[in-house]
């Protein structure tokens, strides 16, 4: 027998039986001790408490076990009991059972139904999803490949380093010495096709004519220095057809906004071409013969003196230099005078003045110079007191232009005189039209005489050319023109000059 | 001529050519727009760089240029080369026209006259062609084109950045 089968009551009924025969045994032995010793009652009363123990646990064991009895009898019971009403619904179902069928039919129906309509919602609702995945997905490349913005510490850092990388080379260009060092320049090539009548020669030759470099500087807000060194005909030294020239090695110093004071080797301000003589600047593949022979350009002196502005629209220029020293060999010829500054003869200096009005378009002006004796000490009758008036306009008024010149020297002596060098002038006028930026036209007539006093000697000269210019970039300029000559003498060049040009 | 005489025009000389300083930017800016706005930038790059360089015959000498704007006008700031060095000017643009130029700074000798009131203003007034020139003629000085180019280079250059300002920056 399994403590499971045995009867609730029975088990209650041996526990309390168990106990009073203790309980009884214990009494009797109780009154016992009485009569022995201390050490003999204690053991009996341990006895005694360990019989109480085990009954106690053993009221426990069985309470336990009778639990577990009802639970299993509950579990039986409802089992008969749903066995019994299964049974019951069964039977009653069995006499409806046509209807229950379209009922199931029906539900399957709304079933199936549900389920689609469930499907298509999902399947929506699916395509919506995977959209707005994409969409992320795409988000997530572009950001991916879209270079991440720099935090704000990272750019103030990189600031930092530029600012001191800025300090830096602002240090390094202030004790740069090339610091505000101006190069500029031009140069020209030359290409003349002529032919020559009455006695004159033919004339083929290519010539880079100009090689021209420009250093300057600003060496404070008031004072510059600037210096052109030129070297002429491509080949200089003895016996070669060129020279190397230093046309230009002036100091300004800035006296106020309007007037400057100029010291050093400088450009005289007569005509129109001496100052500005740039290729692009000017019409024909050679510079007119008349400021050439007459003024002479290009007529560089060493000297002194102020330039600046009187007004808005007129400028000035006065200066003290060196001067011409032309000889009675030379039949006085002014360009041949040019001492060029090179260990030149000063015994008499000369002074210029000039004067330009200008308004936009518009620029009228003239120069005068003097010297006192252009021969620099020449003996007896051969001095020369000498001055030159030269008077100007210049207009480009849109694409028509107009530049004219007259420019005439008057030597005082005998020596000048015999050889009628007493006057030497020329002029030319000088049309020209500008076809749009880059291509412009001209003719210009030119007429000059070295020896214009008389004594019968036939040094009129007489020119005209017809050209064209073409300045790819505003800085570069192409040409070509057609010269006629029609000199007294009948010794005449007339053909073709082609050029190419430019500055910088 | 004696010594005198001389120290005497050189004096008289200093005194009448005597002139303020220079107009600088800021004060042009203000003179403009009547006061100093929140300076603007046009940073040059991609399209805008290309048609920068048509007009301006090259790259401009900067990474962007500043603009200042006020009530429907437009200052620009810009520079070019002379014959001597940057010509600095200030250039006020409205409605797509030039209202008022200055040259701001230059260190050009045969052409100073840019800085003349006569030059200048033949700028009021000038707009921009479809080919990037101004539809008004500009003359100049005889012996100055270097410096004369470089204002009608800039006044070109003015009128193109203010097209390509954005609508949306006022």
């Amino acid at each position: 027998m399994t403590y499971e089968d045995f009867p609730q009551s029975s088990g209650y009924a041996y526990i309390l039986l168990f106990s009073s025969i203790r309980g009884i045994g214990s009494v009797g032995a109780l009154r016992v001790l009485n009569k022995y010793g201390p050490l003999y009652k204690a053991i009996v009363l341990f006895k005694i408490g360990l019989v109480y123990f085990l009954g106690a646990a053993n009221f426990l064991r069985f309470n336990e076990m009778f639990r577990v009895q009802r639970r299993r009898r509950m579990k039986n019971l409802v089992r008969k009991v749903l066995v019994v009403a299964g049974s019951l619904s069964l039977l009653a179902g069995v006499a409806d059972a046509a209807t229950i069928e379209e009922r199931l039919a029906a539900l399957e129906a709304k079933f199936e139904q549900e389920v689609s309509a469930r499907e298509a919602q999902l399947q929506k609702r699916i395509g919506e999803l995977e959209g707005q995945v994409n969409a992320l997905s795409a988000q997530l490349v572009a950001m991916t490949r879209t270079p991440a913005i720099p935090a704000e510490s990272e750019l103030l850092t990189r600031i930092d380093s530029l600012e001191e990388q800025v300090f830096s080379l602002e240090d390094e260009q202030m004790s740069n010495p090339l610091k505000g060092i101006q190069l500029g320049g031009y140069g020209e090539l030359h290409y003349n096709a002529l032919s020559g009548s009455g006695g004159a020669a033919d004339k083929r030759e290519v010539d880079f004519h100009r090689f021209v470099l420009t250093v300057g500087k600003e060496l404070n807000d008031r004072v510059r220095i600037f210096s052109e060194v030129e070297l002429e005909h491509s080949l200089s030294g003895e016996g070669k057809p060129g020279e190397v020239e230093l046309e230009q090695a002036y100091v300004d110093y800035d006296l106020n906004d309007n007037h400057t004071a100029r010291a050093g080797l400088f450009l005289l301000p007569v005509g129109l071409m001496n100052e500005t003589h740039e290729p692009p600047r000017f019409y024909g593949v050679e510079r007119n013969p008349v400021e050439k022979n007459i003024i002479p350009t290009t007529w560089w002196e060493g000297g002194a003196g102020l330039h600046g502005s009187l007004s808005e629209t007129v400028k000035y220029a006065a200066y003290v230099h060196s001067g011409l020293e032309t000889t009675a060999a030379d039949k006085y010829n002014i360009r041949k005078g040019r001492q060029k500054a090179a260990k030149a003869n000063a015994s008499d200096p000369a002074a210029t003045v000039a004067l330009a009005w200008s308004i936009p378009g518009v620029t009228v002006g003239g120069s005068v110079n003097m010297q006192s004796d252009i021969t620099q000490g020449a003996a007896g009758e051969d001095q020369a007191s000498a001055w030159m008036g030269e008077a100007h306009v210049d207009l480009q008024r849109g694409p028509w232009g107009l530049r004219a010149l007259y420019a005439q020297w008057n030597l005082n002596g005998a020596g000048p005189e015999s050889v009628g060098a007493n006057r030497q002038f020329g002029w030319y006028v000088e049309p020209s039209y500008r076809i749009n930026e880059k291509l412009g036209v001209f003719a210009r007539y030119n007429q000059w005489d070295n020896q214009a006093g008389g004594g019968g000697a036939e040094s009129g000269k007489e020119q005209i050319d017809v050209g064209i210019n073409y300045r790819p970039h505003d800085q570069v300029v192409l040409k070509a023109d057609y010269q006629w000559q029609n000199n007294e003498n009948g010794k005449d060049q007339n053909g073709v000059n082609l050029g190419v040009g430019y500055e910088f | 001529m004696n010594s005198k005489r001389f120290l005497f025009l050189l004096a008289w000389l200093c005194l009448c050519g005597w002139s303020p300083a220079d107009t600088k930017s800021e004060t042009f800016i203000e003179a403009s727009l009547g006061q100093l706005p929140v300076k603007q930038a046009l940073k040059l790059k991609g399209e805008v760089a290309q048609a920068v360089r048509s007009v301006y015959g090259g790259r401009y000498p900067a990474l962007s240029i500043p603009y200042w704007q006020q009530a429907g006008k437009r200052v620009w700031i810009l520079k070019a080369r002379g014959k001597h060095g940057y010509v600095h000017a200030g250039f006020v643009v409205e409605e797509g026209r030039l209202i008022k130029t200055e040259v701001l700074a230059f260190k050009e000798q045969r052409g100073k006259f840019i800085n003349t009131s006569r030059f200048l203003r033949q700028f009021t007034g000038v707009g921009l062609k479809k080919n990037g020139q101004l539809d008004r003629r500009i003359d100049g000085y005889s012996g100055a084109t270097l410096s004369v180019n470089s204002m009608k280079k800039m006044a070109r250059l003015a009128l193109l950045l203010d097209s390509l300002v954005p609508a949306d920056s006022d």
